[in-house]
């Protein structure tokens, strides 16, 4: 049986605004799920109504067997971990650890073990005499989480609890979010709009844009095998470039230049001769031994790796990530190719009235 | 037993301390600084009273009969200031398991005694005090004195406690978490055995 089961989830407002249209997911026992997506797309509503802070409009939440959907938040053995932490800051560390337990009217000795525990897990022994003021973020942010450790409950949420922490800091809050998650074994669901953070922390990523459910799979299969041209382009670092064209004749050709196809991208492009299609191809696909002139107009070093920005036919901006550093000056032009195991086909995204994209472009396998 | 308090480890128990505030020592010895207040807004009372009644505006800088008021009673002014302060100051060292405090917390618990025999009773020989107003004075003065020592007290023994305790994490002789988890292990040894004497008792149900 999964741990927590969601059933056509919808949120909708009292103005009549809708959040979240038909969210299903299963999700398995000491699984950990990350929901992505940028600002607005829904998946803190959707981990709200989870954890009980919103109402849940339509569709049933049910947690290790028990429907929650009406539940208050107190009944449904959840623990949420907050951006801002959410601390009591005339309390020390050990109160703050202990407080839900003491509410609870459990046993000292026992709310002592348990404070114990999790500071132990959480290396935060020698701090539980201090205030929250006195200190770091990321020890606040441990705090936040031995907080919801010591309640033991069946399912953990966190609402970007990484996104007030300076970027080192993140990094390695986030690895010892991998080493929590382990040690522990526990359900967890994660909100972020950081998809490094998805990547790295989830066994399955659910990506959601404008309250509707993109794709639900483990990190490899978003980045490897995105459902559509949003996941295309939303996971990955720098984007997925996009290029609009027609299938002819064995090529696929755009404003900017032909480019053939194998046989087997042919195959699975046979029902769109002619047709207009979408190829995604991601910087680090990008090979330097193709025939696509790209003239050079940025050249960013990162150590590891360069990001090289350029134009192809005059106007078309893409991005290339090359494996090496490299030296290439404003003006400079290359020859590029793609890599034809890594190039992605869409169909053309459905527009609505307003010019506005309704449907994203689905991915042509 | 039924309404029998479960045991706390001693290891635990003292453990607890260490992350756990004195505040039942404190909040003693705040009690006592309350206590004193009754008492001298009582006998402020009396002076205030007597103004009222315009028998002698500055009685208590010329004393009326000598024994009671007179400079005797700026100085109970300034005791007070200086009760009010080290009381409170006391009250934290307390919290904080600090002894450093003691021997003062002491001395001003005795002199909340000593001082029923200062202004309350010459005052009440004087008859300038009601016999009412000096017993609930007496009272004050003796519930503060009683509270403040009762503190210092519990203070002293509590910060022995914990002190003895650090020096007993210090010098490895205990180990917090070996106990916690051997704690752990119990409770679930015991679970396991509940779960075990439930199932033969269902199998006999289903039996008979």
């Amino acid at each position: 049986m999964p741990e927590v089961n969601i059933q056509h989830l919808d949120k909708i407002y009292d103005g009549g605004v809708q959040a979240v249209y038909d969210f299903n997911l299963d999700i398995a026992d000491g699984e950990f799920i990350v929901l992505v997506g940028p600002s607005g797309c829904g998946k803190s509503t959707t981990l709200r109504m989870v954890a009980g802070l919103e109402d849940i409009s339509a569709g049933t939440l049910i947690i290790d067997g028990k429907d929650c959907t009406r539940l208050p938040p107190k009944d449904r053995d959840i623990a949420m971990v907050f951006q801002n932490y959410a601390l009591y800051g005339h309390m020390t560390i050990y109160e703050n650890m202990a407080f839900s337990l003491t509410l609870r009217k459990e046993r000292k000795d026992i709310i002592h073990r348990k404070v114990m525990a999790a500071a132990e897990i959480l290396d935060l022994k020698t701090q539980l005499n201090k205030k929250p003021r006195q200190l770091s973020g990321g020890q606040r942010q441990r705090v936040a989480m031995g907080r919801a450790i010591v309640r033991n409950p069946k399912v953990f949420l966190f609402d970007e609890p990484l996104s007030n922490l300076d970027a080192k800091l993140r990094g390695s809050m986030r690895r010892e979010l991998m080493l929590l998650h382990k040690k522990l074994n526990a359900t967890m669901m994660y909100v972020t709009h950081d998809q490094t953070e998805a990547l790295t922390l989830a066994d399955r990523i659910v990506c959601m844009s404008m309250g509707h459910v993109q794709q639900i799979g483990k990190p490899i299969e978003l980045y490897e095998r995105p459902a559509n041209t949003f996941v295309a382009t939303f996971i990955g670092l720098p984007p997925m470039n996009m290029f609009e064209g027609t299938v002819s004749g064995g090529k696929f050709v755009c404003e900017y230049f032909e480019y053939p196809l194998s046989a087997a991208q042919y195959n699975t492009l046979a029902g769109y001769e002619g047709k207009q299609v979408i190829l995604g191809v991601r910087p680090e696909n990008i090979t330097r031994d193709g025939h696509i002139k790209l003239d050079i107009t940025n050249n960013e070093n990162l150590g590891m790796n360069t990001l090289v920005h350029g134009k192809i036919g005059g106007t078309k901006i893409i991005v290339c990530k090359f494996a090496e550093w490299c030296n290439y000056k404003n003006g400079d032009s290359i020859e590029i190719g793609f890599d034809p195991d890594m190039m992605h086909f869409f169909e053309m995204p459905v527009l609505d009235e307003k010019g506005n994209v309704a449907e994203y472009g689905k991915a042509i396998r | 037993m039924k309404g029998q308090k479960p045991e706390i480890n001693p290891v635990i128990g003292h453990d607890i301390l260490r992350y756990k505030k004195n505040k039942f020592g404190a909040n003693l010895a705040l009690g006592g600084l309350a206590c004193g207040c009754i008492y001298f807004m009582f006998l402020y009372a009396v002076f205030n009273t007597n103004r009222k009644y315009g028998e002698d505006f500055f009685f208590y800088w010329k004393p009326a009969n000598g024994q009671f008021g007179g400079w005797g009673i700026a100085f109970d002014v300034i005791y007070n200031l200086f009760f009010l302060l080290l009381v409170f100051l006391c009250s934290e060292q307390v919290k904080n398991y600090n002894r450093k405090l003691f021997i003062p917390q002491i001395v001003v618990g005795a002199l909340q005694f000593a001082r029923i025999f200062w202004h309350p009773f010459t005052g009440f020989k004087a008859g300038i005090v009601e016999p009412a107003k000096f017993v609930i004075m007496a009272i004050a003065l003796a519930a503060s004195g009683a509270l403040i020592i009762a503190s210092a007290i519990i203070g002293y023994l509590r910060s022995k406690e914990v002190e003895e305790f650090n020096k007993t994490i210090e010098n490895g002789e205990v180990d917090i978490m070996a106990v916690v988890k051997e704690l752990d292990e119990e409770d679930e040894r015991a679970a396991a055995a509940a779960a075990e004497a439930v199932a033969p008792a269902g199998n006999n149900e289903e039996v008979q």
